[in-house]
């Protein structure tokens, strides 16, 4: 293999210059002639029998080609996990917005105004918005007959209001208890998140004249939208084509169909293209957001500080529908221990349903919610036996061969390394206690998806190469990083390399960009698709050159006899040989599926993510000072370590920790999607609080490599661990600075005035 | 709909367009003019995605009634880059890794495009301060800061090269 | 939106007798940049739009022997610019750096600003302690309303359907006085949650508060004179004892409602703080800060 002059060097964006010039074609900017628009009827109650729809008046408006309810798309069920979802809200509505029928008119203002021709008779039902309401026996059930769902997964447990219980344990808790000096007990609450990317959702569909469906839209995973426009339209897959515009942001929220299969099934009606695109309020209301969670700690450790015994219980609200519900609970209960040695405990961890828009995946989901209350209490702990923070956590850190919460055993372990580094960086022991200032300290273990990925690498003519894949570059530069590995691999340069993603017609299957997973799986896959190639054109060669294969090299797309240099051919003369004369075109294909390590498997039930590849570490640092007269908390430097395996693009690798530590600050201190009886309250970015350019405090970055052995060149993943990080760290400083311990976000100044004022007044619920 | 006469010059090009008075500036760019480089993102001011400069002020073109730029000179981001060559905060924006998702990327160049020509060499305050009105969900904000501070040091250089 | 006629108008001439033509039919358009969203949001339809941002006549900004009189259609970024309100009237200056974004600032009008009567807005305090007064026109003449009395409830002013906003005219600060303003918010410059102006002169003989004059927005309808504090204050060495007692009656002369923002009590809470702040730094930075 070729000197490494690539990896972890600085490489510039491959998709840079089309951005900073404005010519990325995004899901908005699809424009097809004679496209109709889109626009939906949302219903206004959150839990309530649809008795009549009446849609005569609005389909007479000039203008409106169609209009799809309930009564004329088919009746199938939709769902990542459990199959609850109908395309339009049928017998009932179960949250204030949810769809309720479609209009497809010449102009979107139209469309608009057919929609609230329409006539919806209700009969209002009881709603209940709190999850833990929603498990007392008596509350409302929001989805009877819930056992006839199909899942996509086996191992859900469902039962009652609950769509995913997940539950795991290790050891003997009650002789944990036993053994324990003291326990520890706590409630924890954290608050709905909106994903907040810039681009709204927005897909056209249109059907060609041979009954094909093909769609544009900014989704993170192409195949799982095809697998599901096709259940929808009961079409085969070669009957759809999926191509995944620019995306504009997804962090988890464009995982999900939103609207390309009412714009599918418009299409379909009509004959007409049709474009839907939703506003800044119907994101906020319609479409997913983070789940929010109440999680119950209790903790025993003995005086000289080991933690020995562990008992949590997560309640995830996951909405009116499943969504990602049972995923994100497992993922949350996966990593609710910490990176700390629990040798007794029981986790269990729910999705359960309330009269809410459906909840997502959303940076770090599950992680978010369990780490803001591990560490939390993790730090309460440590104060309450007069240990510093900083060594109680050295204490009780997980190493290499220890075991998660599922008992997988832990391999490249990087949080002693980054709770070191983190000491360093932020000179921890040398912080003096000054007036209404402080620091917080918090450490993380999350994980990356595995499941798999596939890469194909063409030979051009010219010697070029082609890299094809499914997978969407959110912007978190996967086609960049990609493009690096073809060039440290292949010996080329980087406009010698072209990327084509996200065409299900031209793309080898892909799971999809989320969950940490592209740079693991897709690069592993890319290096084994080049490997491939290049056995290919080593073999060409070897005939060609008439020379043993074991004396070939690659370099400077020549392929040659490293000990008779002048034995040498282009790849432009060896592509073009194959063609004619053996091989056939060169072309690497690869599917990489990382099998799922063991784990405990008698001890864990309902856990879809009980295995992952790798587990990923990080730590974090912040110095803050609290105005004690407004409880302001102004974050002055935030000292942030992260173990990533391997750093492949430096550049790429701190502008996902500065943007995730940004997204984690804000719903620290500033986000959260208000609902009032179940309507949402702030479905605009005004009254949304996502942070500005003059919020960012200064940010210091330390990189752990531990080279994880099954990842591309030891590479993990990076971009999640970031944002679980600053709320426990800010939670803890607010502590150590003045003494105030709040257990809910957002970490508002009324909240914390108020704590200032009523000390010694443990408020659970603010 | 009732139509007016719009006259505006938008990237150095002369147009006279047929527009209702409730059309904004960001509507008919991108679906009159088919110029979707401007972006829209919140439609009510708050994400700065849609920001142009009209007479080489920054503004929100979501905000702005189309007939109210009636003789104005609009700059949007397919005008920045001349016969190929990228404007230096464009090169600078890509060299520094302050894009990712790019969607944001288009009205925040042309916002520090505003900046730097008020202000040659501006603090790292002043940069943060001018871009409050554009909002990034992706990069946390420090590599555009650096991106512009390093057009803004180079264009004080300059200055002071004479 | 729904369709609209649009009147484009080039003279105040054109303004009043669009204004009488149309009446509350139509409405004026300066900025734009609250009611281009007020329009989206379909809270108002209008069947018309008489544009005014055009009106050169009203884009000025003219010092007199003791006012500065300021044309509606200045923008903020033009307040935040200029030499004259940066000698003259620093409070003005700081209100702008902190208002909304630069984007917003190129376009909105002061004028726009205070007939959208934002009862947050940052404008109107500060205007309302330096004593400021309006010049309102009509087809049928001019009349003058002080700053303090123009705004009437939520987004309602005093103004008429025939009239348009003209000028501002604000007093010159007095060589013992000062005025300055607090916004707090969430995010820095972001929506106010309470604004603080604060107006004091020092008479200089006896070295006690000569006059102050406070106003609170975003704790009411309208924005709020807290005159129990100012009575606390006026006439006294402004102590720190006084400085705490006007912050404790400020906090209990105004009746903030709960909403997204803050609830009642926290507003109180923050009146009392801010209001203590903006008289000293107003006190402190007597005989620094103007001309």
């Amino acid at each position: 293999m070729a000197k490494n002059k690539i990896i972890g060097r600085p490489f510039t964006r491959v998709d840079g210059r089309r951005k900073a010039c404005g010519s990325s074609v995004y899901g908005p900017d699809i424009k097809m002639p004679g496209s109709l628009h889109a626009k939906f009827l949302g219903s206004i109650y959150p839990h309530a029998k649809i008795l009549h729809i009446d849609t005569e008046k609005a389909g007479r408006l000039s203008g409106v080609k169609g209009i799809i309810t309930n009564k004329n798309v088919p009746e199938v069920y939709w769902g990542f996990m459990v199959k609850d979802n109908p395309i339009l809200a049928g017998d009932k509505v179960r949250f204030i917005g949810e769809p309720l029928a479609v209009v497809a008119a010449t102009d979107p203002d139209i469309a608009e105004e057919a929609a609230e021709l329409i006539h919806v008779e209700y009969e209002e039902l009881e709603p209940v918005f709190d999850p833990e309401e929603a498990l007392e026996p008596g509350a409302p059930l929001i989805h009877e007959g819930a056992e006839a769902y199909a899942c996509t997964m086996p191992d859900i447990i469902r039962y009652g209001n609950v769509c995913g219980h997940t539950k795991m344990f290790g050891g003997d808790l009650e002789q944990g208890w036993r053994e324990s000096d003291v326990i520890f007990e706590d409630r924890f609450s954290t608050p709905v998140q909106h994903h907040g990317f810039i681009e709204p959702h927005a897909a056209t569909a249109r059907f060609d004249l041979n009954g094909r469906l093909e769609i544009w839209t900014p989704t993170q995973a192409i195949f799982a939208t095809r697998m599901a426009l096709g259940e929808i339209l009961g079409l085969p897959l070669n009957r759809i084509r999926v191509m995944g515009t620019e995306l504009g942001g997804g962090f988890g929220g464009k995982t999900d169909i939103t609207v390309e299969h009412f714009c599918a099934l418009l299409a379909k009606m009509t004959g007409k293209p049709v474009k839907m695109q939703l506003t800044r309020s119907e994101m906020m209301t319609y479409t997913s957001a983070r789940h929010s969670c109440v999680i119950y700690l209790k903790t025993g450790v003995k005086k000289d500080g080991h933690i020995v015994a562990c008992e949590a219980r997560l309640l995830f609200d996951t909405g009116g529908y499943a969504g990602h519900g049972p995923g994100v609970a497992p993922l949350g209960g996966n990593c609710i221990l910490g990176p700390y040695r629990t040798p007794h405990f029981k986790i269990d961890s729910l999705s359960i349903y309330t009269n809410k828009m459906n909840f997502s995946f959303m940076r770090g989901p599950g992680g978010i919610q369990a780490n803001f209350a591990c560490e939390s209490h993790i730090d309460s702990i440590a104060r309450e036996l007069n240990f510093d923070p900083f060594d109680f956590r050295m204490k009780n850190l997980v190493a290499e061969g220890d075991t998660s919460a599922t008992g997988q055993r832990l391999e490249a372990v990087g949080i002693k390394e980054a709770l070191i580094s983190v000491g360093k960086m932020s000179r921890w022991t040398q912080r003096k206690k000054r007036k209404n200032r402080g620091w917080g300290l918090c450490c993380c273990l999350y994980e990356i998806v595995g499941l798999p990925s596939s890469a194909l690498v063409k030979l051009n003519e010219d010697g070029s190469i082609h890299l094809v894949i499914g997978a969407i570059d959110l912007g978190q530069g996967s086609s960049t990083v990609l493009t690096q590995i073809l060039a440290q691999e292949m010996d080329m340069a980087a406009d010698q390399i072209a990327v084509t993603v996200g065409d299900t017609d031209m793309a080898p299957y892909d799971t999809g960009t989320f969950g940490d997973r592209v740079t693991f799986n897709m690069g592993n896959a890319v290096i084994e698709a080049a490997r491939d190639l290049k056995r290919q054109l080593f073999t060409g060669a070897a005939a060609i050159l008439e020379r043993p294969v074991e004396n070939l090299e690659l370099a400077a797309k020549m392929i040659l006899d490293r000990n008779d240099p002048k034995k040498a051919i282009s790849l432009h003369e060896l592509a073009m040989s194959s063609y004619y004369f053996q091989g056939g075109a060169p072309m690497g294909k690869s599917t990489f599926f990382a099998p799922f390590p063991a784990y405990a498997y008698e001890k864990v039930e309902g856990n879809p993510y009980a295995a992952t590849p790798v587990h990923t570490y990080a730590c974090q640092a912040v110095e803050i000072s609290v105005d004690k007269e407004t409880g302001v908390v102004n974050v002055e430097t935030i000292y942030s370590s992260h173990d990533v395996g391997r750093m492949i693009n430096p550049l790429g690798i701190e502008g996902q920790i500065q943007g995730g530590v940004m997204m984690g600050l804000g719903y620290a201190l500033w986000e959260e999607v208000v609902f009032d009886a179940g309507r949402v309250i702030n479905p605009n970015l005004a009254d949304y609080k996502m942070p500005f350019a003059i919020n960012q405090p200064e940010i210091r970055i330390d990189i752990v490599e531990t080279k994880a052995a099954n990842g591309p060149y030891g590479a993990k993943g990076a971009g999640n661990p970031p944002v679980l990080l600053p709320g426990a760290a800010l939670a803890n400083a607010l502590y150590d600075a003045v003494g105030v311990r709040i257990r809910e976000l957002p970490l508002t100044p009324e909240k914390v005035l108020y704590c200032l004022k009523n000390t010694g007044v443990q408020k659970e619920k603010f | 709909m009732k139509k007016y006469k719009l006259r505006l010059n938008i990237n150095d090009i002369d147009y006279t367009l047929k527009v209702g008075a409730g059309e904004t500036l960001l509507d008919i760019i991108r679906d009159q003019l088919n110029l979707t480089g401007t972006k829209k993102g919140c439609d009510s001011g708050a994400c700065g995605s849609c920001t142009i400069l009209m007479d080489g002020m920054a503004v929100k073109s979501c905000l702005v009634l189309a007939l109210q730029a009636e003789g104005r000179k609009i700059l949007t981001i397919e005008g920045l880059a001349q016969d190929g060559v990228l404007h230096p905060l464009q090169n600078a924006f890509v060299e520094k890794w302050a894009i990712q998702c790019g969607y944001c990327t288009p009205g925040m160049i042309l916002t520090s495009k505003a900046l730097l020509d008020e202000n040659p060499k501006p603090s790292e305050d002043d940069i943060r301060m001018y871009l409050t009105g554009n909002i990034c969900r992706c990069t946390g904000y420090q590599k555009i800061i650096d991106a512009v501070a390093s057009v803004g040091q180079l264009q004080g250089e300059r200055h002071g090269k004479k | 939106m729904k369709d609209m006629r649009y009147i484009r108008t080039a003279s105040v001439t054109e303004i009043t007798d669009s204004l009488k033509k149309y009446g509350d039919k139509a409405k004026i358009i300066a900025g734009g940049q609250s009611l281009v969203i007020l329009l989206k949001q379909r809270l108002v339809s209008p069947g018309g739009l008489i544009d005014i941002s055009q009106v050169n006549d009203l884009k000025f900004i003219k010092k007199t022997k003791k006012t500065i009189k300021i044309g509606a259609l200045t923008t903020h970024r033009d307040i935040e610019k200029d030499p004259l309100i940066q000698a003259h009237m620093p409070i003005l200056v700081e209100m702008e750096k902190q208002l909304a974004s630069v984007q917003i600032r190129n376009m909105g009008t002061l004028g726009g600003n205070l007939c959208h009567a934002d009862p947050a807005g940052d404008l109107a305090p500060p205007l309302i302690v330096m004593g400021a007064k309006l010049k309102l026109i009509s087809a049928k003449g001019s009349r003058t309303v002080s700053v303090e009395h123009f705004f009437r409830d939520f987004f309602e002013t005093a103004i008429q359907p025939d009239e348009v906003l003209a000028e501002i005219h604000v007093p010159l600060l007095p060589v013992s006085g000062n005025a300055l303003y607090i916004k707090h918010s969430t995010r820095g410059v972001d929506t106010t949650i309470i604004g603080v102006a604060a107006f004091v002169s020092k008479d200089r003989d006896s070295n006690t508060c000569k006059d102050i004059r406070l106003c609170v927005g975003g704790v009411g309808s309208v924005p709020i004179r807290a005159k129990k504090a100012e009575t606390a204050v006026r006439g006294k060495a402004v102590s720190k004892k006084i400085i705490a007692e006007a912050g404790k009656k400020a906090s209990e002369e105004i009746h903030p409602v709960s909403d997204l923002q803050g609830s009642a009590e926290y507003k109180k809470e923050l009146t009392e703080v801010f209001i203590k702040r903006a008289i000293k730094a107003a006190w402190d930075g007597i005989g620094r800060t103007n001309a």
